[in-house]
């Protein structure tokens, strides 16, 4: 029973991270986005990463 | 006797020499300024005429002070609500043990260490109405039918300010309020149980007392950090739509900077201060009397 208590509460902290940090992730994965895919509607979630180089 | 009072004075001298160079000296030079007569016109001439007050008299008189200090009232009072509120629910969920409790709350502060100026414009972005990805969320899970110009309605404008203000407050609540939380013994809740207390009233009983210092200084910290906030709103909208998310300290920078009358802008910059320093004063006396 508390086992399943803490487990509830590990889950919960991770998903109120993951709703409170989204920010946080547009920016990181703003900054690996082409001009046009930052303006694109709808928005890209998960950015491909073929146009990245290391130049 | 003497030579102990030089030695005493010898050792704060450089604090003392710092604190008046770098925060006495604008606050004096501010004050007069407000008592000038300053514009393009007295650059020109190089002369300062004082004015009997008349920047403050016309601050006064213009409607678009009286909304922007309605508007900071307002703001000022949702932003440390809100903050405070979700501040305490993330304290207090954190503060209970579990293994991710001191790494997530370590991530979670990364939202208030952010650069205002960043925070800004990411929220634009997030905000807009044609590219924004909150419009799009809300929009899939059917809250509204199409996308809200968040920031260009005039009656939703300051509401999401205050809406990215109380992302950005609430860790710097959280972490004020865990950390005063860590340090009630937990003795007092183990004879609580025995007494057969129950959460809510552990919570008003215990918790909520032993961290009253906490909360005070913390809405006090608040109270200032939003009463003058400036980048955010600067960033975000610029006093627009309309004059909708006008506080005064754009209002202020407004005067100051694009109708160049420095006067006015340094009068009401001056009422800004002294509204915080009533408050400051006022919350340094609560706190002799609580300590006595």
């Amino acid at each position: 029973m508390i086992k399943y208590k803490k487990l509830i509460l590990n889950v919960g902290a991770i998903l109120l991270a993951a709703v409170f940090l989204f920010p946080i992730y547009w920016i990181v994965i703003n900054s690996l986005k082409t001009d046009a895919e930052i303006f694109q509607f709808p928005p890209s979630f998960f950015p491909g990463t073929s146009h990245l180089t290391l130049t | 006797m003497k030579k102990k009072n030089l030695t005493g004075y010898f050792y704060s001298a450089p604090a003392i020499i710092f604190m008046m160079l770098l925060v006495g000296y604008p606050i004096i030079y501010n004050i007069l300024l407000s008592l000038q007569q300053s514009d393009i016109m007295s650059f020109n001439s190089g002369e300062m005429i004082f004015n009997n007050f008349d920047n403050y008299k016309q601050v006064f008189s213009d409607p678009l002070f009286a909304t922007a200090l309605r508007q900071t009232l307002f703001f000022t009072f949702f932003c440390i609500l809100f903050q405070f509120a979700f501040g305490l629910l993330f304290a207090l969920f954190f503060n209970l043990e579990f293994k991710l409790a001191k790494p997530i709350r370590g991530l979670i502060l990364v939202s208030w260490m952010i650069p205002l100026t960043v925070t800004g414009m990411l929220f634009k972005f997030m905000l807009s109405p044609s590219i924004g990805v909150i419009n799009y969320m809300l929009v899939a899970i059917g809250f509204i039918k199409e996308p809200i110009g968040w920031l260009v309605k005039e009656n939703l404008a300051l509401w999401s300010i205050i809406f990215t203000n109380t992302w950005v407050g609430i860790p710097f609540n959280m972490i004020l309020l865990t950390t005063s939380m860590s340090t009630i013994p937990k003795e007092l809740y183990e004879s609580a149980s025995i007494d057969g207390a129950t959460g809510f009233t552990k919570l008003v009983k215990i918790t909520l007392p032993l961290i009253k210092p906490a909360i005070m200084s913390m809405l006090m910290l608040g109270l200032i950090y939003t009463f003058k906030v400036f980048d955010l709103i600067f960033v975000m909208t610029g006093g627009g739509p309309v004059n909708a998310t006008e506080v005064l300290s754009t209002v202020s920078y407004r005067l100051s900077f694009s109708l160049f009358n420095f006067g006015q802008g340094a009068a009401v910059a001056n009422i800004l201060f002294g509204m915080l320093l009533i408050v400051s004063i006022g919350y340094l006396i609560m706190l002799d009397k609580e300590e006595l």
